[in-house]
């Protein structure tokens, strides 16, 4: 476990922070802290990328410290999503309604698997399907 | 670790701050430079004042004798030199026995009074001979001692000088005591005039006296030998010759203070030169600071003086720094008001009035790097309909430019063919999506139908427009359409709302919603109000104005478009704005992923009716892939109608109070 992104404490009232997570069964989970915006939105990409490049087979971005993401953050997950390896894919685990509320008015909530727990979304890394339980 | 530069940044910037310069560390360190140059130039004055000032008490507090030792000396010289000596004529006589010496070796007024400069400077006192020099002499007696000895050298240089020429002028020894006469008592005014915090009573105590009497009995005599005098003298010193001239022409006050004053830089300097009397005649700063710079050590002055260069060359760099970074910040703000310029060439001249609908159309570049990628475009098209148009290019800057030129012109160009917005954003997408390579677009197409009074747009995850006049509708966000360019389907929903006369709709970009405010984000509900609160005469350039000024900062651009309805007060009746028919394509995955089920439970139906119309287009999509749903309200029972490939409906479901359902093939 450790810290990917650093605390830029000095302009944001919230402290962004991304933090890797090992779990048991070989899955990483980037467990994001704070805003995501045109400031953090970049931070997020690099640690999809690092652990894409590191061959992690399901992306898994836990989104329950995130109050908010704007269009320079979606993006950076849509980008994500549509550079998925073959059978690859992206998990995003929220239940945050502001942030429900943004992946539904832009539309991308069609795009994205998103799941309210992390135990729903390995749930289904295990199963192997593609139902999505909301 | 985070903590130390910044508190070494914070105490640059202290300094910086304090001493008003450029808040750079470099600044910083010049300030803090300037301040131990200054601590140095203070202390050295200080040091120079104090001794000044206390050899001076010293002098003037113990009775004029012998008690000081300094005193003593002082006195001791001032009778060698023939000071206070009886007649002029002995004085110069007996002078070149000892004071001679003295008086032709340094500068021609010395000799002429030792006694006032004594009582004015004191400290100066050990330059006057070897045995004084030892007594007040604490720190740097040896340098003293060598200065002596080089003294002493030019006056043997001076008397063997003398002796060449021969004793022959007989005039010149007595013409040079004259002065020596003149001087004494007029020193001693000038030194009352020029130590204030030395008591005038002590000055012409008892020891200068004699020197008074005698500069009166030599006055009287000299007068006859004037002219005389000023013809020798001139060979001895430029300085000196000049003085003596000034002696003859001038008054006698201010001439004898000139050369009192001269006499003081020859005895109060240790280092003193025939080659320094210009002091004399220079400005009071100067010579104060003479006098400082004198009385500081010829190490520490080393030591000052390479402070000094090395903050000058701190400062000048500092400036250069400061130019080059304001050199920059101006063109870099050059540069983002180019983006915004080129932005805002991009952005189209509206006409102020379509028809009935009075048109405003405002954009505000962002305050931060993020500059550009905001458009809008408001347009009639050929049956008079109005057609508006604003979006969002992800990406910002240069890169982001062309591509929002490229969704504005297409999506308008299917729009002027006479397309809904619907299908002009699915039409339109697949081709826009392959041209933007990897970027994507937010989009809301609009056309407003001042016939009918209707509006009908479709969003491509862009934020739906506002609407001022009836509070907010209930539009449903479930199954809205992703934006251009993500790899997924767009332009999937559509509304239609009744717009009356006097009402205004609002179309914006994200950017409005998402500026800063203290507690967070600036949000719809905010701009409802900014709306609802701005005059009818006002247009969105005053409403973008009110969300900057009630926002804190706006990371990305504001876009805005304002329709203004006329026709409100003629229709004062009318029915407020409402929602009537809401569209929406359904492929399998809204069937299966639960969002067709939130959006037809927005709508109103009740569980038995989603169940059924989710049975129905379920079999639709099957069938042929994806199926439009138009949910009609309105007038209060919600009717939902699934059409076919043809746009015909195939069934229409009814929602009744009663919780059963109509339902029509």
């Amino acid at each position: 476990m450790h810290a990917v992104g650093d605390t830029s404490g000095d302009r944001h009232a919230v402290a962004f922070l991304i933090e890797q997570r090992q779990l048991p069964d070989g899955n990483t989970v980037l467990e994001v802290e704070g805003d995501l915006d045109l400031a953090s939105a970049p931070k997020l990409k690099w640690a999809l990328a690092d652990l894409q490049a590191a061959g992690a087979h399901n992306l898994i971005v836990d989104l329950h410290g995130v109050g908010f993401i704007d269009s320079t953050a979606l993006g950076v997950l849509v980008g994500a999503q549509r550079g998925l390896d073959v059978g690859a894919r992206l998990l995003l685990i929220c239940s945050e309604p502001n942030v429900l509320r943004i992946f539904e008015l832009t539309g991308l909530d069609g795009m994205f698997d998103i799941f309210p727990t992390l135990e729903e979304a390995l749930a289904l890394t295990r199963s192997g399907g593609a139902t999505r339980t909301r | 670790m985070k903590a130390r530069p910044r508190a070494r940044g914070s105490i640059a910037r202290w300094c910086a701050v304090s001493a008003g310069v450029d808040k750079r560390w470099a600044g910083g360190w010049v300030s803090l430079l300037g301040l131990l140059l200054t601590l140095c130039l203070a202390g050295a004055a200080a040091i120079g004042v104090m001794s000044a000032t206390a050899a001076a008490k010293r002098g003037h507090a113990a009775p004029p004798g012998v008690e000081t030792p300094v005193r003593g000396t002082v006195e001791e010289t001032r009778r060698e030199r023939g000071g206070p000596a009886p007649p002029t004529a002995e004085g110069g006589r007996e002078a070149p026995g000892k004071g001679h010496g003295h008086g032709r070796g340094r500068h021609e007024t010395q000799a002429e009074a030792p006694a006032p400069e004594a009582e004015q400077e004191g400290g100066a006192a050990p330059a006057v001979s070897p045995t004084a020099q030892t007594q007040t002499s604490q720190s740097s007696s040896k340098r003293h001692r060598e200065l002596e000895r080089e003294r002493r050298r030019e006056r043997r240089q001076a008397r063997k000088e003398k002796e060449q020429e021969g004793r022959a002028p007989e005039a010149a020894p007595k013409g040079r005591q004259v002065p020596v006469v003149v001087t004494p008592p007029v020193a001693a005014a000038t030194s009352v005039a020029a130590t204030p915090p030395v008591s005038s009573p002590t000055v012409p105590g008892a020891g200068s006296m004699p020197s008074v009497v005698a500069g009166a009995r030599a006055s009287a005599g000299s007068k006859a030998r004037r002219s005389h005098r000023s013809a020798t003298h001139t060979r001895h010193g430029s300085a000196g010759g000049a003085r003596a001239r000034a002696l003859s022409t001038l008054p006698a006050a201010s001439t004898a203070s000139e050369a009192a004053r001269g006499a003081g830089q020859g005895t109060g300097d240790p280092k003193a030169t025939p080659a320094k009397p210009h002091h004399a005649s220079s400005s009071p700063l100067v010579r104060t600071v003479t006098q400082v710079i004198d009385v500081v050590p010829a190490a520490i002055r080393w030591v000052i003086a390479g402070l000094l260069a090395l903050a000058l060359a701190l400062a000048l760099s500092t400036r250069f720094a400061s130019r080059r970074a304001q050199r920059l910040a101006r063109q870099r703000k050059e540069l983002l008001e180019d983006v915004g310029l080129l932005q805002a060439a991009l952005l189209p001249e509206l006409p102020e009035r379509l028809g009935p609908i009075a048109t405003t159309a405002a954009y505000r570049p962002a305050s931060g790097p993020a500059a550009g990628g905001d458009f809008y475009d408001l347009f009639a098209l050929a049956d008079g309909r109005l057609a508006v148009l604003v979006g969002d290019v992800s990406g910002h800057g240069r890169k982001a430019l062309p591509h929002t030129t490229l969704v504005r012109f297409t999506l308008r160009a299917y729009l002027e063919v006479g397309m809904s917005p619907r299908e002009a954003l699915q039409a339109a997408a697949p081709g826009l999506e392959r041209q933007l390579g990897g970027s994507f677009a937010t989009v809301v197409l609009a056309i407003y139908d001042p016939r009918e009074r209707r509006l009908v747009y479709s969003c491509a995850g862009h934020p739906p427009p506002v609407l001022d006049g009836a509070g907010s509708l209930p539009q449903i966000t479930a199954c809205s359409a992703p934006p251009i360019g993500v790899g997924w389907p767009t332009g999937t929903r559509q509304t239609e709302l009744s717009i009356p006369g006097g009402a205004r709709a609002c179309f914006y970009t994200d950017g409005v919603i998402e500026a800063k405010l203290a507690g967070g984000l600036f949000g719809v509900e905010r701009l409802r109000e900014t709306l609802a609160g701005l005059p009818e005469d006002e247009g969105a350039d005053e409403l973008l104005e009110r969300v900057a000024a009630a926002s804190d900062e706006h990371p990305d651009d504001m876009a805005a478009c304002l329709l203004e309805i006329e026709g409100g007060e003629a229709g004062g009746s009318e029915s407020p704005p409402a929602v009537l028919v809401e569209e929406v394509e359904v492929r399998h995955q809204e069937l299966t992923d639960g969002r067709l089920h939130r959006f037809l439970a927005a709508g109103g139906l009740s569980e038995a009716e989603i169940a059924e119309v989710v049975t129905q287009a379920a079999g639709a999509v099957i069938r042929d892939g994806s199926v439009v749903l138009k949910l009609r309200g309105g007038d209060g029972r919600p009717r939902v109608e699934i059409l076919d490939n043809d746009n015909v409906a195939r069934m229409r479901i009814t929602a009744r109070s009663d919780a059963g359902s109509e339902v029509a093939v």
